[in-house]
């Protein structure tokens, strides 16, 4: 065979194996991928969809949109999107035909999203122990901790850590003596807050005075006692509110009582037995809520102490992004 | 010869991998209308979670944004049908951009409108309304505008208004007559509001609570009784006193009869638009 006869040759050779994939593909595009499968394309347009009907068991499609990798890609969308639950089914749908450390991560990552703690730390706890990620998913363990406000088992879970992973050791003690600050006043009372050189070195230099006043806010907060702001309201009414700040309560407490009082004393001179002893009465009835009054002021103004203390304290970690809770680097 | 065999396979492969295959489009294509239409089977079924899940997967899916239209008018629709109004706006809204052509666009514009409707933002209703009303491309659509404007207005509580409006629609709308009869059978609330001023307990007499009428004029009554007869008897002191909780039994009377006819209004609109809801076959919010 001479050179042009071979190039003539090799030439349609090719064209004719392009010509026969192009037909073959022409036809398969024509009928969806179900068709092939289900035998009707109206059987993949029925309740069960497409899904039901794929090629690979499990939802999963060999290809076309219901691919694995689609499947994926759709997941990591709407992981992207803030649409946690979708993107938690699609995950899980690829994850029955495929074994992903990172999508089970971020399975995790989504479930504590939405507010499933138990099933977010179940899944961190699995990849710990056997994954590529395993020092992140200890991370997220305590992350997930402190995220549903479980700190005493956050402690707990820190104080019996033979080891913790050396890249997120300082993160994790930051989360450990951070949840001090966050836990109520009746837990410290078996828990006392750490030292203060302890909770300091747990945290960047930069960050250090901020958490400090964080610290002593803590440990010595301002509260009011509400016995004081009864006793001084028994002495003289008005005086507890003053006490808690309250000061035109205060005001008002003190003319009220003294008025009424005043009329009672009237009467009795007078000789007005009856309605003497209808200022008495009310008198008495002022005087009381006065007292009462103030004990419950002090609680107000204690309580008031405390959401401050929490809102400080959180848009303080928000703002230099602690702990935060969505991975960028996986929506970049 | 082994030559040129090594050389077919070469090419082979490069024809095979590099070079487009003419049905790749359209079998993507032909997949994303599968996806639409098992989309709207979900929704048909109202299974509205699953039916907003296929949407997303065919608008991830439809780079060209050929199904955009269709995509976000239905994920906009279940969403409205969860009586999740505000992700509904934020797709009818997106779906505009697709809008084949005017009429679509402006029963888009008119699904936003609805949902604010039904979500009570009848301000921002009104004022989606006037941004219709003065675009020239919806001049002939007028009587859609007023129909939906007097709906607003029922939603507004404001039946005289919306009788109005459907007064504009046609002279006979069944919701015209309707909403005047409402309007009829509402309370005036400054009316019972200024005859329980002059007598107390009358307005509540107006709303039909004979009893809480009855108290508020026993105690204004009595009290009025009182401080007369302390004034009568130089009981000075005591007769201001009493004078005092006249005045306090006097406002809450006023008061009182206020919150009644409110009230009683409440009732009778939540009454007709739970009939309209379950009767009325036309075009709702």
């Amino acid at each position: 065979m001479n050179r042009k006869r071979r190039v003539l040759f090799n030439s349609f050779f090719i064209i004719a194996i392009y010509l026969f994939l192009a037909i073959v593909n022409s036809i398969w595009a024509n009928c969806p991928a179900d068709k092939y499968v289900s035998g009707s394309i109206l059987d993949s347009v029925n309740i069960e969809g497409p899904l039901s009907t794929g090629i690979l068991s499990n939802g999963i499609h060999s290809n076309g949109i219901h691919s694995k990798e689609n499947v994926k890609k759709f997941a990591d969308f709407l992981f992207c999107q803030n649409d946690f639950l979708r993107a938690i089914e699609e995950y899980q749908k690829y994850l029955l035909n495929v074994s992903d450390d990172t999508v089970r991560f971020k399975v995790a990552l989504s479930l504590r999203m939405i507010g499933n703690y138990r099933k977010a730390e179940a899944m961190f706890i699995g990849l710990s122990e056997n994954s590529l990620l395993s020092e992140q998913a200890i991370l997220e363990i305590f992350k997930t901790r402190f995220f549903s406000k479980d700190y005493s088992g956050l402690r707990h879970l820190f104080q019996n850590s033979t080891e913790l992973p050396k890249k997120f050791s300082p993160e994790i003690k930051q989360l450990y003596y951070t949840s001090y600050l966050f836990d109520d006043e009746s837990l410290l009372e078996n828990e006392p807050l750490p030292l203060e050189e302890d909770f300091l070195s747990a945290f960047p230099a930069s960050e250090q005075p901020k958490m400090k006043e964080f610290f002593l806010r803590k440990r010595d907060p301002k509260y009011k006692s509400p016995f004081s702001a009864a006793l001084l309201s028994t002495i003289i009414p008005g005086a507890g509110k003053i006490y808690t700040r309250e000061y035109g309560d205060a005001i008002t407490a003190f003319i009220v009582t003294g008025l009424l009082g005043y009329f009672a004393v009237d009467n009795f001179h007078s000789k007005h037995d009856f309605r003497a002893g209808v200022f008495t009465g009310l008198g008495l009835f002022f005087y009381a809520g006065n007292i009462y009054g103030s004990a419950a002021s002090a609680q107000i103004y204690n309580a008031g102490i405390n959401y401050n203390f929490e809102h400080d304290l959180n848009v303080f970690l928000n703002a230099n992004n602690f702990f935060s809770s969505h991975y960028e680097n996986f929506c970049k | 010869m082994k030559i040129s065999v090594s050389r077919f396979l070469y090419l082979f492969f490069i024809l095979v991998i590099v070079l487009p295959r003419p049905g790749n489009a359209q079998q993507i294509q032909n997949e994303l209308k599968l996806q639409l239409e098992y989309a709207r089977a979900l929704y048909t079924s109202q299974q509205y979670y699953d039916c907003i899940t296929e949407l997303k997967r065919l608008s991830f899916f439809d780079k060209e944004g050929k199904y955009g239209f269709d995509t976000n008018y239905l994920i906009g629709k279940c969403y409205k049908a969860g009586a999740k109004i505000s992700d509904a706006v934020k797709y009818f809204s997106l779906a505009q951009k697709y809008a084949p052509d005017d009429s679509i666009l402006f029963n888009l514009k008119i699904e936003v409108v609805r949902c604010n409707i039904l979500r009570r933002t009848n301000e921002q209703a009104f004022y989606l309304l006037g941004q219709i009303e003065s675009d020239f491309r919806f001049k002939e659509r007028v009587m859609d505008i007023h129909y939906w404007k007097a709906w607003n207005y029922i939603f507004w509580d404001k039946w005289d208004s919306a009788s109005v409006e459907f007064g504009r629609v046609s002279d006979n709308h069944p919701l015209k007559i309707l909403a005047m009869e409402i309007e009829k059978e509402k309370y005036s609330v400054s009316f019972a509001k200024v005859i329980s001023y002059i007598l107390p307990g009358f307005g509540q007499f107006y709303t039909g609570n004979y009893i809480s009428g009855i108290m508020s004029l026993g105690w204004t009554g009595l009290f009025c009784y009182l401080a007369l007869d302390a004034y009568a008897a130089d009981r000075i002191f005591d007769g201001f006193i009493m004078t005092g909780l006249f005045f306090r039994f006097h406002r809450g009377n006023t008061q009182n009869a206020e919150k009644f006819a409110v009230l009683k209004n409440k009732e009778i609109s939540n009454q007709a638009l739970n009939y309209l809801q379950n009767k009325f076959e036309g075009l709702k919010p």
